[in-house]
């Protein structure tokens, strides 16, 4: 299959995808709750009131009529305004989109660096201490969820040792004195481009929690799977013969193995941070981290019907679109890989 | 089975599931405070500290956050174990249907699961809890929504290798009727897969839950529930770190035990895998 028409077929899964996700909450959100006006203007509304929402939501028109309008609606770009922060979703959704990816970027490059270092130290290692105690960090990263992670740092680092902030993305001051312009909305890159140095340590120093809590999932399976392919690797004919000829274990891994571990470590990091992206979701909340998984809890609490849709939508579309960048990077770096 | 009992870690997991069972099943009598471990506040022993008393602690309710761990012992198992009987409910009958008819209703089968595959699932059953209504019960039929693909695929896949083999078309063909074919020949195929997936999936299951409820879409208060008590001690984590921490590090052992289980049960089905 060629590389257009993979793309293609990919694309028109994530369609379907946005298309299943939009269908099941609107049944869901329409024909569970018994009167969805009364829901949305509350519980102390007057008939009236709830009358005029009806009208206004559309919900004397048949179901099939009001999915019909709906769909067009979110074709269309109109995506609803939100009931609390009276904006319309998709403006929300791009304010805070941008610093969850920050938050998930910092935290797959700290994940990909501590697992690919332990998983190596482990297998040239094999049986050492050294090994053992880096698969026990494995997993312990594996089954911590982010969110149990989130609250151990925060007890271990603001209260036993207070080393860091317990919550928020940059000290008050700072972030008056030194206001950061918004370019990508990234704070950290924007701090960067406009040379911003004092924001730039302080949203930095605010990170580190979070990003630690994000970072431990991926960085205990990364150690897994490079502690694997790399024992695999060192098991074959050719790195026998180097030990053969009085090379060292530790040198065969960081000369020869090291590259035939990367086409599957590189798949690993691609996965997980599909991972990551859910998983950033609750430490947000933990650490009052303003990101798209806080904006979705808020109105999660709030019955804030549009940005639960909203947000489902936008996350769903990114984690698609990552699965579908990862998998044509392992088919560009590894020629064997068939794309089907 | 004997190859999983040799593994000693995956020993130690069996080991602590069984006792988070147990525990989970003598809460009345084994936590200090049964009437407190059931939601009842004590207004007057608010934020102790770990002590003589109250090994644990009390929480901001005065509850006793021991008794509290002992009841929420209850839930996560449960759970898991609702959770993953609901989808092999829906999923094993529709995969089999899939790929023993195969043709158009294994094409529309397989649509369906690609779509429910394609996006993290914790996050659909985040939105349906939401519009649903938060409770224990609604996240189990949110969380088998949004599960169930998994194992409609699995069991299509051995559905159709089984299928084909020689002894099944041997049996058709002299005139055996499908659902005896199904059910003598096929089923028993998938149930060794279908086991090894399942209890691997169990830590993630019961994580997700716990997520839900702690962001105050599964158990409500005042259950005793691991992801809630770690919700509703997180104001309170610098000054009375006992509250979220306790609960916390439950949840870890008994993930860490369903981890240790499932790996074993991987290692012992599979003697390529390696340790």
């Amino acid at each position: 299959m060629s590389v257009s028409t993979y793309v293609a077929r990919r694309l028109l899964l994530l369609f379907l995808v946005l298309f299943g996700i939009a269908t099941i909450t609107f049944f869901v959100a329409r024909v569970i709750p018994s009167d969805p006006a009364a829901t949305y203007v509350g519980g102390l509304a007057r008939k009236d009131q709830i009358e005029t929402a009806r009208e206004k939501l559309g919900l004397n028109e048949p179901l099939p009529v009001q999915f019909g309008i709906y769909l067009r609606d979110l074709l269309t770009g109109d995506w609803g305004t939100s009931l609390v922060s009276k904006r319309p979703v998709l403006e929300d959704i791009a304010h805070f989109l941008p610093v969850s990816f920050q938050l998930v970027f910092l935290a797959m490059a700290v994940a990909s660096v501590v697992g690919f270092i332990l998983g190596a130290l482990s297998a040239a290692k094999k049986g050492s201490v050294i090994d053992h105690g880096s698969r026990l960090a494995a997993v312990v990263g594996v089954s911590l969820p982010a969110f149990v992670i989130a609250l151990l740092l925060q007890v271990l680092f603001c209260h036993v040792v207070p080393l860091f902030p317990i919550a928020g993305k940059i000290q008050v001051a700072v972030a008056d004195q030194y206001p950061i312009r918004t370019i990508t909305g990234m704070d950290l890159l924007d701090a960067l481009l406009t040379a911003n140095w004092s924001a730039f340590a302080s949203v930095l120093y605010y990170a580190v929690l979070p990003v630690l809590a994000v970072a431990a999932y991926p960085a205990g399976v990364i150690q897994r799977m490079t502690r694997a392919t790399l024992t695999e690797t060192l098991e074959l004919e050719y790195v026998r013969m180097h030990r053969a000829m009085g090379l060292s274990r530790s040198s065969i891994v960081s000369r020869f193995a090291m590259k035939n571990a990367l086409g599957p470590v590189i798949t690993t990091i691609g996965t997980t941070f599909a991972a990551a992206l859910v998983g950033a979701f609750l430490v947000e909340i933990v650490f009052s981290y303003p990101g798209i998984g806080s904006y979705l809890v808020s109105g999660i609490m709030a019955m804030d019907y549009p940005v639960i849709v909203g947000t489902t939508l936008v996350v769903s579309a990114i984690y698609v679109c990552v699965n579908l960048l990862v998998d044509l990077c392992i088919a560009w770096l590894d020629h064997r890989v068939i794309l089907q | 089975m004997r190859l999983l009992f040799s593994d000693r870690l995956a020993c130690v997991g069996v080991a602590l599931i069984v006792v988070v069972l147990m525990v989970g099943l003598l809460a009345p009598y084994l936590a200090p405070y049964p009437e407190q471990g059931r939601g009842q506040s004590n207004l007057t022993e608010r934020f102790e500290a770990p002590n003589g008393q109250h090994l644990l602690g009390t929480d901001n309710y005065g509850r006793d956050v021991l008794s509290r761990i002992i009841y929420g012992a209850r839930i996560p198992l449960v759970m898991g174990g609702a959770v993953l009987i609901g989808c092999l409910g829906v999923g094993v009958p529709l995969g089999g249907v899939a790929g023993y008819y195969g043709g158009r209703v294994d094409e529309a089968i397989m649509r369906v699961t690609d779509v429910f595959l394609a996006f993290p699932s914790v996050l659909l059953a985040i939105a349906l809890v939401a519009f649903i209504g938060p409770s224990l019960k609604n996240t189990a039929i949110a969380l088998i929504i949004c599960w169930w693909p998994w194992y409609a695929r699995l069991v299509r896949g051995i559905t159709v290798s089984t299928r084909t083999r020689q002894y099944v078309e041997s049996a058709r063909v002299s005139g055996v009727s499908n659902l005896t074919v199904v059910r003598r020949h096929i089923l028993p195929a998938t149930i060794g897969p279908v086991v090894v997936s399942a209890s691997l999936d169990l830590g993630a299951v019961i994580i997700s839950a716990a997520a839900l409820s702690f962001i105050g879409l599964g158990a409500q208060p005042p259950t005793a529930e691991w992801g809630l008590m770690m919700n509703e001690g997180r104001p309170y984590i610098l000054d009375a770190w006992w509250i979220a921490t306790f609960p916390a590090l439950a949840m870890f052992v008994l993930v860490l035990s369903t981890n240790l289980l499932g790996d074993g049960l991987r290692d012992a089905l599979d003697p390529r895998s390696i340790r």
